[in-house]
């Protein structure tokens, strides 16, 4: 028995070893997509060891040092640097065929051409602690760190050779505050602290630096109290000059034997930059871009090298500029200007325009939402006015109306154009199985872009310069109606912060076309700090889902505010749960006791939680389809599900009583507070990705005692029977509580990101998404981590493998293929038409979109289907039958007469 | 036979010789040896012998399907319990033999008159329900009934949601 029971365990890993979903060398690149992007640009030189320049380097906020072709704005070369602030490029400098990189504590050399590593220099410094800013000054033998802390500056020379520490300082600056703006130039650092009207100069090559303290009314700035908004920059391409801008005005200063003077008034420009001897300022006036040039010297203003473009569409402000200017053949002189915009886009410019952009704002992506497009003949009357409500006949007149348009724009797409593919690449519709989404992303950038899930290309986007995201780096994106209901307008609204106020700004818009919706480019300022925002389940009479939204004072508002009806019907069924940041009460709302015109969130229930502040509210997707409500059991009886919409863990990190690292995971009801399970893990730490979804919790956690990255499953069931099958309430529930099965296994790999697969109606198999740390994304059927494994080995059971901690990761799983992903921040997927089928977008540094099919394709027919074989036997058997019968009958009827 | 196949022909037969009114086998003497009242008598022995060999056969149909229980019933146990061709075949052949009996009782039973037959109607309609019920017994132990709860699991409707809840950490 034991034997038997041991051979078919071998059997099943042989099944599980066969359930691998690789994908064929030439299908690659068909359903899937994968675009580069670097990130902020914060530094950019160009490549010096060529004329013309063929690379731009770039160093980004993202901690990548990369190399962008000249040419069409590619990428050469990327190097994905530390994460954090040992990745931060402080300086980033190009001499000759190499350029040289100070982040952390490592200086680097880089070959511009090969990309490889040439030299890396340890430097002996240890970063202190409140540090506000940092500067490098880098000569040809030493290099200067300079530390801006409040009320101090840490200076420490290191030798550039070596990375030792030659003589390390600290100046008691007792005017320095967080307002004061420094950089470092040309081995001095300037302060400015304009509450003082000061500008402060610390030359870094003597032995005993001191300040030195310049008014700055000496270069034509006032002194301010009511703190206006300072900057200092460095002009790139000149070490000695510097801008300052107070408020509107803005000077250029030259640095010269330790006094700043005054060189030119640059107010109204954008952004400047030096090359040999020539200033290129950047005005701006919408998309309208002036690049003009001034001879430093002279102060004569070069005409003919000045350059006028439009930006593409929905571009932002300039805020940087970098010039290279290069003689061509024939003898003239030829300029590219390299600009970064605030809606992190980069844009090469010459002066014939702008030869290419780089939309990077996509680089930092915070949340995606798919959108249906609409079908196809929906379009041409968008433009139509809404039908007046004339009751039923009116509708039904409107509805006809409707249809044989879409009937007539049918026929005519059949008979029309012979080529319908290339035309339906070119204009956004939706294909038969829905599997061709609009992917509409919102980014920390405030922008909003829409891309066709087809090819990745950007169809429109949004730039909202006002938006920001909110605590914790987040933005909600809702779709508040859908493209179903023809012809009223899909709607999406964004909801975020606004960068000046810090209250809550929504953006709303038309998903498919890309355009705003309201007056003021669509925004809508709250004029409250905004706490939550909730898509409300319910649609109003224009089947517009209304937004719930929280103010800090948790008074709940609704948007539009048409939606108060809505809310008011339903009053009774709506709940609220909130957690402040860094506390460990959870508190659960009802909006049971609201009057017309006076919203309010009564408390009902508080849970407190041990174990340390709350870090994540977990609930379950709120379109989450559950098509079976229970799992066969090997005796053919049923185990029930737990499936409570409202469920969410709430997990909580902290320390126990020997300061080993704790995380408690509490499964709540929401509704009514009630703690269904708790977990605890004792010596474990974070990051904890978590995946709830219909009875299922599946999780990642770091072991700190085994050091070993752990995968934990949880399961809940109701019993052999179930309360109430055809309704699920919180408050009827059974006595006993559900019955929790759980499980941990070992991931031989660190986790980034985690999500699982969503299909139309649930019905097929659930797999679980692992963004690993090596940049791959996994997928791991949900069988494979179920906590009904047995482990013993009993009867086999529901066709589950026998339980064997360690997972296997075969090359096949990973949907990436051979992409390697950096800085995987989250997974989305999406269901299609098509119930086999999920798509699923990968985001962070690097955007990857691709299909997924859990279960394989077990609803369409194999690509070797032979329709017209099959087809034409069907046909030549009927055929037969019908003759024969004939036959047969004439027979008979020959038979009767003898 | 013969006579009736006589009969038969003189029923068509021309008589070209007689005048109208003349006609007739009234007149016409019977061939020597011929006596009419014989086949009468004949015919009056066998239905005299005939209603115990008609019940028996009766009896006989109308028990025919309670008579195959054992048989079925020792094949059944050989087939075993497996899901495999033969068994499948067999236990089809249990199940619609009874059934296109039950459907022609009426056709069986027309040639069959007689006190006993709503009796033996009965039997032979509970013979053939015992036949069924044993098949269906032999598909419910195969497993091929859908009896238990998770033969319906698929079909189920998912649960109205009640209440709705919605929440996180404060964003602020």
């Amino acid at each position: 028995m034991a034997a038997r029971a041991a051979a078919l365990g071998l059997l099943l890993c042989f099944a599980a070893v066969g359930l691998t979903y690789g994908i064929y060398e030439d299908q690659i690149g068909k359903f899937d997509w994968v675009q580069q992007y670097v990130g902020v640009v914060t530094h950019a030189v160009f490549d010096e060891s060529s004329v013309p320049a063929r690379r731009i380097i770039v160093a980004t906020a993202q901690n990548v040092l990369a190399a962008l072709s000249t040419k069409n704005g590619e990428i050469v070369w990327r190097h994905i640097l530390e994460s954090s602030e040992a990745g931060k490029v402080d300086l980033l400098v190009s001499e000759g065929p190499q350029i040289t990189t100070i982040a952390g504590n490592l200086l680097r050399s880089w070959d511009v051409i090969t990309a490889v590593l040439v030299e890396e220099i340890q430097l002996d410094h240890a970063p202190a602690a409140g540090v506000l800013q940092r500067a490098v000054s880098l000569s040809d033998s030493e290099l200067v760190v300079v530390e801006v802390m409040v009320g101090s500056v840490a200076l420490t020379t290191l030798d550039r050779s070596s990375g030792a520490t030659l003589d390390q300082e600290t100046l008691a600056v007792p005017w320095l505050t967080p307002n004061t703006r420094c950089a470092c130039g040309d081995k001095t650092l300037v302060c400015v602290e304009v509450s003082v009207g000061l500008m402060f100069l610390l030359p870094l090559t003597t032995a005993n630096p001191v300040f030195k303290s310049q008014p700055l009314t000496s270069i034509g700035l006032q002194q301010s109290e009511n703190a206006p908004e300072v900057t200092l920059q460095r002009v790139s391409g000149s070490p000695s000059h510097m801008i300052i801008q107070v408020a509107e005005s803005r000077k250029l200063i030259h640095l010269h034997e330790d006094e700043l003077h005054l060189v030119r008034d640059l107010s109204g420009s954008r952004a400047s930059a030096v090359t040999e001897g020539v200033l290129y300022s950047v005005m701006q006036t919408g998309r309208l871009v002036t690049i003009g040039a001034v001879q430093l010297e002279s102060g004569e203003e070069l005409g003919e090298q000045g350059v006028v473009v439009e930006l593409p569409l929905q571009s932002g402000s300039v805020l940087s500029l970098d010039v290279h200017r290069f003689e061509r053949r024939d003898g003239g002189m030829a300029l590219r200007a390299f600009v970064t915009c605030s809606d992190h886009a980069v844009h090469l410019i010459s002066s014939a325009g702008v030869v290419w952009s780089r939309e990077e704002s996509l680089a930092s992506v915070i949340t995606a939402e798919a959108v249906d497009l609409p079908v196809d003949g929906a379009n041409i009357n968008y433009h139509d006015k809404l039908p007046p409500l004339t009751g039923l006949l009116g509708s039904l007149v409107h509805r006809v109306q409707t249809q044989c348009s879409q009937i007539s724009h049918w026929f005519k797409s059949v008979v029309g154009t012979t080529d319908s593919f290339q035309e339906s690449l070119n204009t956004l519709k939706r294909d038969d199985l829905n599997l061709r989404k609009l992917l509409v992303v919102a980014s920390g950038s405030g922008k909003i872009l829409g891309i066709d899930s087809w090819n990745g290309d950007v169809v429109w986007s949004i730039y909202a310069p006002l938006l920001a995201p909110l605590q914790g780096n987040k933005l909600l994106l809702y779709s508040q109606r859908t493209s179903a209901h023809f012809p009223l307008h899909p709607q999406c609204v964004v909801v975020g912060r606004h960068k000046i106020t810090g209250e809550g700004l929504l953006v709303l818009f038309n998903p498919i076309s890309g355009t705003t919706i309201g007056e003021r480019g669509g925004m809508v300022a709250l004029g409250y700090p905004l706490a939550q925002a909730f898509l409300m389940h319910y649609p109003d009479d224009q089947y517009l889902k209304p937004l719930l939204l929280v103010d800090q004072e948790l008074l709940p508002h609704m948007f539009p505010a048409s939606g108060e009806k809505v809310v008011l019907e339903h009053k009774d069924s709506i709940f609220v749960h909130l957690v402040q940041p860094g506390s460990s009460i959870l508190t659960g709302y009802t909006l049971r006791f609201s009057k017309l015109g006076m919203l309010t969130l009564s408390e009902v229930w508080t849970v407190t939680l041990g174990g340390g502040p709350i870090t994540g509210v977990h609930g379950k997707l709120v379109s989450e389809k559950v098509h079976s409500p229970g799992r066969v059991l090997a005796d053919r009886s049923v185990l029930y599900k737990y499936v409570n919409p409202n469920l969410a863990v709430v997990s909580t990190q902290g320390y126990d009583h020997i300061n080993k690292n704790t995380v408690n995971l509490y499964l709540i009801d929401t509704v009514t507070g009630a703690v269904i399970e708790s977990v605890s893990h004792k010596k474990v730490s974070g990051p904890l990705h978590i995946v709830h979804s219909e009875n299922w919790v599946v999780y990642t956690l770091f072991n700190d005692k085994y050091r070993r990255f752990e995968v934990t499953s949880l399961e809940l069931f109701e019993g052999m029977s179930q309360a109430n099958a055809t309704a699920y309430s919180s408050f009827g529930g059974r006595a006993t509580p559900p019955i929790l099965e759980r499980q941990a296994y070992i991931m031989p790999v660190g986790v980034q990101a985690a999500t699982h697969t969503t299909t139309e109606k649930g019905i097929t198999t659930k797999f679980i998404l692992f963004a690993l740390q090596s940049g791959n994304v996994l997928q791991m059927s949900k069988w494979f981590l179920d906590p009904r494994r047995p482990i013993t080995g009993g009867p086999q059971e529901e066709g589950l493998m026998p339980y064997i901690p360690e997972l296997r990761i075969s090359p096949h799983d990973m949907i990436t293929y051979n992409y390697t992903l950096p800085r995987i921040t989250a997974i989305y997927t999406a269901p299609t038409g098509l119930e086999s089928a999920c798509i699923v977008l990968v985001y962070g540094l690097d955007l990857f979109y691709t299909r997924m099919f859990p279960s394989k394709m077990f609803d369409v027919l194999k690509d070797d289907f032979d329709h017209y074989l099959i087809g034409g036997a069907l046909l030549a058997l009927a055929l037969a039958a019908l003759i024969t019968r004939k036959l047969a009958q004439k027979k008979a009827l020959k038979q009767a007469w003898k | 036979m013969t006579n009736r196949a006589i009969a038969h022909r003189r029923k068509w037969a021309l008589d070209l010789a007689g005048r109208r009114g003349e006609r007739g086998n009234e007149n016409l003497p019977a061939p020597p040896g011929y006596r009419s009242s014989v086949s009468q008598v004949h015919a009056e022995a066998s239905r005299q012998g005939d209603p115990n060999l008609v019940i028996k056969k009766a009896w006989d149909t109308a028990l025919s399907p309670l008579k195959s229980v054992p048989m079925n019933l020792f094949l059944m146990f050989m087939a075993g319990n497996s899901i495999s061709i033969f068994p499948i075949m067999m236990v089809g052949m249990m199940l619609l033999r009874p059934i296109k009996a039950l459907w022609a009782t009426g056709a069986t039973f027309r040639t069959i008159e007689g006190t006993h037959s709503g009796l033996q109607k009965l039997i032979y309609l509970l013979g053939n329900l015992v036949n069924v019920g044993l098949a269906l017994y032999k598909c419910h132990s195969m497993g091929l009934l859908p009896t238990h709860a998770s033969d319906w699991l698929a079909f189920q409707e998912p649960a109205i949601q009640m209440e709705f809840s919605h929440g996180g950490m404060v964003l602020g």
